[in-house]
Parts: C-alpha cells; structure tokens; sequence
C-alpha cells in the first residue's frame, strides 16, 4: 500500500491518467506506471472512482445460492451502501418499556374516563333520569327538564310518584 | 423474505430482484462496507438453485434498465 507522500503524488497525478490503447497508466516524468499496479486501496474513493470505476462490479462464479434473512440491516437507498441499523439490546429495552409505559398510561385514561363516566351517570341521579324517560315514553309526555323535576318530587319513602296530583307507583 | 446472500463467504444485500423472459436476476450489493455489487443470475443445476455473476455488459445494462422501469 502506497505511504502517504506518495498518496499526496498520485493525488496529483490522477487528473494526469494517461489513456494509450485502452491503457491507462501515471506518468512521472518519463516513467509511465501502469494502473495495474496500484490497488483501489491506493487511491481515495474519488480517485478510485476515476481510475478504476465506480463501483466495483463484483464477479461470482457459479455457486450454490445460500440466503438468509437481515436482522436490523436497512438500506436507504438502493444507490448507496447498505447502512447497519441493528438495534441494541439497550436499544430494545427502551423501546419495550416505551411500549409498556404507553399501554399503562393508555389503560388509566381508559379507566379514569369510565370511573368519571360512572360518577356523571350512575347512581341515584342516574337511575331516576332513565326511569324518567321510560315514564314519559309510556305515558306519551315529551321529556322535558320541568317534567324530570316533577317526576323528581316524588315520594322517596314510599317510593310512589306524584305526577299533577296522581300517586303513580314507583319502578 | 431471504434478503441476504451469501457469495463467497461475503454477505451481499440483496436490492432487487426482477424475472425476465423467465430467468430471475438479483441485483446486490455488499454489506461491509465496500463498493461491490453484482448482477446475479439465477438458474438450476442437478436439483440446486445456483447463481452467478452476469457479465455480458449488454444483459447488466438491459436488466437495469427494466428495473428502474419498473421502479419508476
């Protein structure tokens, strides 16, 4: 592998790629050096791009097609080099305890919304408006907040309704 | 989907993969890093699925070409 005075040289030199007979070779004064012998290795990516081309087209031979499936391997862009995603174990933990976090945190707004759901609509207050719309739905009365309010003075210990003077028995 | 294949003990990943006149190609490029990619062939031998590089520049250059079309 080329030092690095004479990667500064052929830094140089690569705008000065001779072409002969298909040939490419460096001239240094009067020495004419072959491609050939210098690697990819030798030369940056832009200078190997220029000298040997871009990218390397690589040749298999016949064999056996063996494949297997990435883990974590991701490719931006078909153009360019794959780039290694793999995630790590710490990695996965947090994306794990993010999950977990999200599924408690998504489960208390559930049960708070039904905890609030069940203070707004159960119990007395409740029950007495759904006994309400049934009265007023079997007795062909529009419901309305007056009506609630006297079907709401009915006699709570014996349990009876008083409706426009009529004892009605409760539900 | 089988996504890596192995070719002389280098991983390449494989990008694309396009069927033409019945013969599959892969197209894939290494995995450490370098600039290496192949155009493979696909075909059966003695019960074997095999590949090999193409190198005919006329079939990489055809083989390209239908596959960016068909990617467009």
């Amino acid at each position: 592998m080329a030092n690095n005075k004479d990667l500064d040289l052929f830094v140089n030199l690569v705008n000065k790629v001779q072409k002969e007979n298909e040939e490419k070779f460096i001239r240094i004064g009067e020495t004419e050096i072959p491609i050939e012998r210098f690697t990819r290795e030798d030369f940056c990516e832009e200078e190997q791009e220029e000298l040997f081309g871009f990218p390397e087209y690589y040749v298999a031979n016949s064999q056996e097609m063996v494949t297997r499936k990435s883990e974590g391997l991701m490719v931006s862009d078909a153009s360019k080099v794959p780039i290694n995603f793999g995630l790590t174990t710490k990695d996965k933990l947090k994306i794990v305890g993010g999950v977990v976090l999200a599924t408690i945190v998504g489960i208390g707004i559930l049960k708070f919304s039904s905890i609030r759901d069940e203070k707004t609509f159960s119990g007395d207050g409740y029950d007495q408006y759904t006994k309400y719309i049934d009265y007023a739905r079997e007795n062909g009365l529009a419901v309305s907040e007056e009506g609630f309010n006297e079907f709401m003075g009915y006699d709570y210990d014996s349990n009876t309704i008083s409706i426009e003077g009529n004892t009605k028995g409760g539900r | 989907m089988e996504d890596i294949i192995i070719l002389d003990g280098m991983e390449f990943l494989i990008l694309d993969k396009i069927n033409l006149s019945g013969i599959n190609f892969l197209y894939v490029i290494a995995t450490d890093g370098s600039n290496k990619f192949t155009l493979l062939n696909e075909y059966e031998e003695n019960g074997k699925i095999m590949v090999k590089s193409v190198t005919d520049k006329e079939i990489i250059e055809e083989v390209f070409r239908k596959m960016n079309e068909r990617n467009r």
